[in-house]
């Protein structure tokens, strides 16, 4: 049940048709999981706990540096060489006392990915690095959990929903990684994206609209437009695929 | 018959900046070689050394994802061909 002050907090969005009082309480039953808390995950998490998530956990293993500044807006100067989690829940908490934190201060690797995302409605891939995204897209598929992918570069960034057993899946689209190198990007392409991601999981939780499954979205900021592109399940995906099943 | 290739902005130093180039060819795999003739510094990054696509290349085709081993596929007069490199940062 929604109290008198949440009615009151998130009235309008409940008012938008068919999002309404039940779509509020789906969002405060919900849990989603953060993997990154940089620049996609700093957008992402304020508006979800905005929203009235009821439980946000937040992974990254990182802490705050200088040059993260330009974009991963849950962190401040006051933040430098502090822990990326514990920033970013601090901030959520004075935004939304009503949502539940959780905070992993650990890296994902191949044996604890399915620990940290088992049991949660949605996973937020808000990561910055490729080998950890595939991860994490195989734990999706493997638990049954949405995946919300966003990446960028510069003034490009991508989004893709990935529906487990329903829709293309993040190995699907690429299969291989490149050589890793520091990547350029102005702080507004993740906010983009970041917010996108967000609203794919409020959409996902509450029922609402069409999920961008099977669709890349790409957004081009240098010249300011959106193209979207279909991508169809690979049959032999390694990880969604008739090979996967066989592996498994 | 003219086709379109689009690059993301990550390959399109590789093409005088350019994003969109006109290509010819009757299958993709054929546009792409024509890709290549007018700008060589394209194709390490989108083959490997064994002439096949990199890994972590993407082909779309008339808005649809094309798998390395589809390239034959026809195109026709007017198509788009998106050819994405594969981003990671957060």
């Amino acid at each position: 049940m929604l109290t008198p002050e949440e009615k009151q907090r998130y009235d309008r969005q409940i008012i938008i048709p068919d999002f309404g009082e039940a779509g509020q309480e789906k969002l405060k039953q919900a849990r989603v999981v953060i993997a990154g808390s940089g620049g996609l995950g700093s957008p992402a998490a304020i508006y979800l706990a905005a929203a009235g998530l009821g439980t946000i956990r937040i992974i990254d293993h990182d802490k705050v540096e200088l040059s993260n500044l330009n974009r991963q807006v849950l962190h401040w100067d006051r933040d430098i060489g502090r822990s990326k989690v514990q920033s970013a829940a601090e901030k959520l908490t004075q935004l939304n006392k009503n949502v539940r934190l959780e905070t992993i201060e650990a890296t994902i690797t191949g044996k604890n990915a399915v620990g940290m995302v088992a049991g949660f409605d949605v996973i937020i891939d808000a990561l910055d690095n490729l080998p950890t995204r595939f991860l994490l897209n195989k734990a999706a598929i493997e638990y049954g959990i949405p995946f919300v992918h966003g990446a960028v570069y510069g003034l490009e960034g991508r989004a893709i929903t990935i529906i487990p057993g329903k829709s293309a899946c993040l190995r699907c689209l690429y299969q291989g990684v490149p050589p890793q190198e520091k990547f350029p990007v102005l702080g507004t392409t993740p906010a983009v994206i970041g917010c996108i991601q967000a609203t794919e999981a409020i959409k996902l939780i509450t029922g609402i609209g069409t999920p961008l499954a099977n669709r890349l979205l790409i957004y081009d900021g240098l010249n300011m437009k959106f193209t979207e592109l279909t991508v169809n399940r690979k049959k032999n995906c390694e990880h969604c695929g008739t090979k996967a099943r066989k592996q498994s | 018959m003219s086709i379109a290739i689009n690059l993301p902005a990550y390959l399109r130093p590789y093409a005088n900046d350019n994003e969109s180039i006109a290509v010819k060819g009757k299958t993709i795999q054929e546009c792409l070689n024509d890709l290549i003739k007018k700008y060589p510094g394209l194709k390490k990054m989108v083959f490997d050394q064994d002439g096949q696509l990199h890994t972590y290349v993407s082909i779309f085709a008339a808005n649809e994802i094309v798998y390395a081993d589809q390239l034959e596929k026809t195109v026709k007069d007017g198509d788009t061909i998106h050819i994405l490199y594969i981003i990671g940062g957060g």
